[in-house]
């Protein structure tokens, strides 16, 4: 297995406050590895570095290979890299299905590029059905997004950045906000389109056991720095970690 | 009841012209946020624009070649002021076009002149007389190409692929730039079409009363029209436009003979009446802070 993702050295001060001081890691092909921190560790900067909304001082990302310095967040996503956000980001005023079509725009240039109009237009619009039907959201294709319940119009993020084919998908705590019970449907739906359409995830989440339960490997950061990179399991006996989360016993 | 009806359709005329001028502004303000002062010198421009056309043209002929004149200025305009000031204050943009009205203000009696100017030759005559009522050439053509426009870019909006991408950028920048969007090329033809909606009513005003620097201050009245309408609807502009029309032509006939003068204050007196019912605006969206 080969790293999708790796990040060296990521540096970056606003105004003289460091939000990243040297952070590195990689993200191999099909896990599920999460980052986890205190607040203003640094987390939402990092994502925010690697989808290309800030360009890091110092240091340089790879993904898949290919450095994504200079590159714009449009660049980047029709790279694969997806994303969605802290808080809500989709198009309230739009239906449900012109949201995920949108998202499914993406993948466009992976169809043969003879096809017809009709034929483009076509196929992107079962894909978006398709994507929809499974994270159970067909019912509500034609409601516009920002009327529905929190809960699913997190779930029509998830669905929009799914129907882009990413290979890699940053999500920036998915599942704040949520029941418990709308949780676990997510981290379903999550793990099923690894297994199922080969991506990547990289999540933030401040849901410490819904992380340990699902990730394969975990990078814990702090005030910009990296306390651990590592296999859950473990990330509870570290001291540094223990010390940034619980304070000095 | 005969005598009420010129100025109805007079108001009608002057209501295509302020809606125009108004979904120019609006479809901005919309997609980009930014409040753009120089609208009224973007009809300027345009006025000067179709009248030079005009030297060497037909005049149908030269409004129409001021159309895409226009959508390039536009898309300069957006290169040249407002895309470097990406990113920054509200009211550093808003000055930038305050700069920029007065430039293009300067810009033009530079180039063209401080004196009123016609435009050799007209549009054909479509003015018609029905009994009584006589309509004016000028009144139908404001209406024959500014409803079709305003209605078709309305629709644009709604239905088309490039209506669904504007909406998606006006509405969540970040989630648009994460989908791959091009919104900067996007954002330029939103200005570029701006452009072109004021250069239309530009050069419909200078057929009908020539063309000099005072035309600029159409553009004070797309505030009262845009504000009416919602300053974020681009439907409630184009209504908006006919009503304030209308208002006005009813003002011209039973009050400006009591209360000289009253027509010119009425707009900001409907806006002020309108906001206290409805703080958004006729069709404005409702804006909801979540914390």
């Amino acid at each position: 297995m080969s790293a999708i993702l790796e990040a060296k050295d990521l540096h970056l001060s606003f105004k003289g406050v460091k939000a990243l001081a040297g952070v590195g890691f990689h993200v191999v092909e099909g896990e599920f590895f999460a980052v986890i921190g205190p607040n203003g560790a640094g987390k939402t900067t990092l994502l925010n570095v690697l989808s290309g909304v800030y360009e890091p001082d110092k240091g340089q990302v790879l993904f898949r290979g290919q450095n994504l310095r200079g590159k714009s967040p449009q660049a980047r996503a029709r790279m694969g890299l997806g994303r969605t956000f802290q808080g809500l980001e989709i198009f309230r005023g739009m239906s449900v299905l012109d949201n995920v079509k949108l998202g499914a725009e993406l993948a466009l240039p992976t169809y043969p590029p003879a096809l017809p109009k009709a034929e483009r237009e076509w196929r992107l619009r079962a894909w978006a059905e398709e994507v929809l039907d499974y994270l159970h959201l067909s019912p509500f294709r034609h409601a516009p997004a920002g009327m529905l319940p929190y809960g699913l119009q997190k779930r029509v993020e998830v669905a929009r950045a799914l129907a882009g084919r990413p290979k890699l998908l940053l999500l920036d705590e998915p599942m704040a906000g949520l029941s418990l019970e709308e949780k676990q449907d997510l981290a379903r739906f999550l793990l099923d389109a690894r297994e199922e359409w080969g991506i990547t995830l990289l999540w933030v989440e401040h849901d410490l056991r819904a992380v340990l339960e699902l990730s394969d490997r975990v990078l814990v950061l702090s005030y910009g720095e990296v306390l651990y990179h590592g296999p859950p399991h473990e990330v509870r006996k570290d001291p540094k970690v223990v010390e940034a989360y619980l304070g000095h016993g | 009841m005969s005598d009420l009806l010129p100025y109805l359709i007079g108001g009608l005329a002057n209501g295509a012209l302020y809606g125009l001028l108004a979904l120019g502004f609006v479809l901005v303000y919309r997609a980009t946020s930014v409040v753009n002062f120089a609208i009224g010198e973007f009809l300027l421009v345009g006025a000067y624009l179709t009248y030079t056309f005009a030297l060497f043209l037909p005049l149908p002929l030269a409004m129409l070649a001021a159309l895409p004149a226009a959508f390039l200025f536009g898309i300069i305009v957006e290169r040249g002021f407002v895309r470097p000031l990406l990113g920054r204050n509200v009211v550093a943009v808003i000055m930038a076009t305050i700069g920029l009205a007065s430039t293009l203000d300067g810009g033009a009696q530079l180039v063209w002149g401080p004196d009123l100017k016609y435009l050799p030759g007209s549009l054909p005559n479509l003015g018609f007389q029905t009994g009584e009522i006589f309509v004016s050439s000028r009144a139908v053509w404001n209406l024959l190409l500014a409803l079709p426009l305003g209605l078709g870019l309305l629709w644009l909006l709604r239905r088309s692929r490039y209506g669904i991408l504007v909406r998606a950028i006006s509405e969540r920048e970040v989630a648009a730039l994460a989908l791959g969007i091009p919104t900067a090329r996007i954002l330029a033809g939103v200005w570029g079409v701006s452009a072109l909606l004021a250069t239309l009513a530009g050069a419909l005003l200078a057929v009908a009363s020539g063309v000099g620097p005072n035309l600029v201050f159409l553009g004070l009245k797309v505030f009262p029209v845009a504000i009416l309408g919602g300053l974020d609807s681009v439907g409630g502009a184009l209504l908006a436009g006919f009503i304030l029309g209308i208002l006005e032509a009813l003002s011209q006939r039973y009050l400006e003979t009591v209360l000289p003068g009253f027509t010119e204050a009425l707009p900001f007196l409907v806006v002020l009446l309108v906001l206290l019912v409805r703080p958004y605006g006729l069709l404005g969206e409702r804006q909801i802070e979540r914390v």
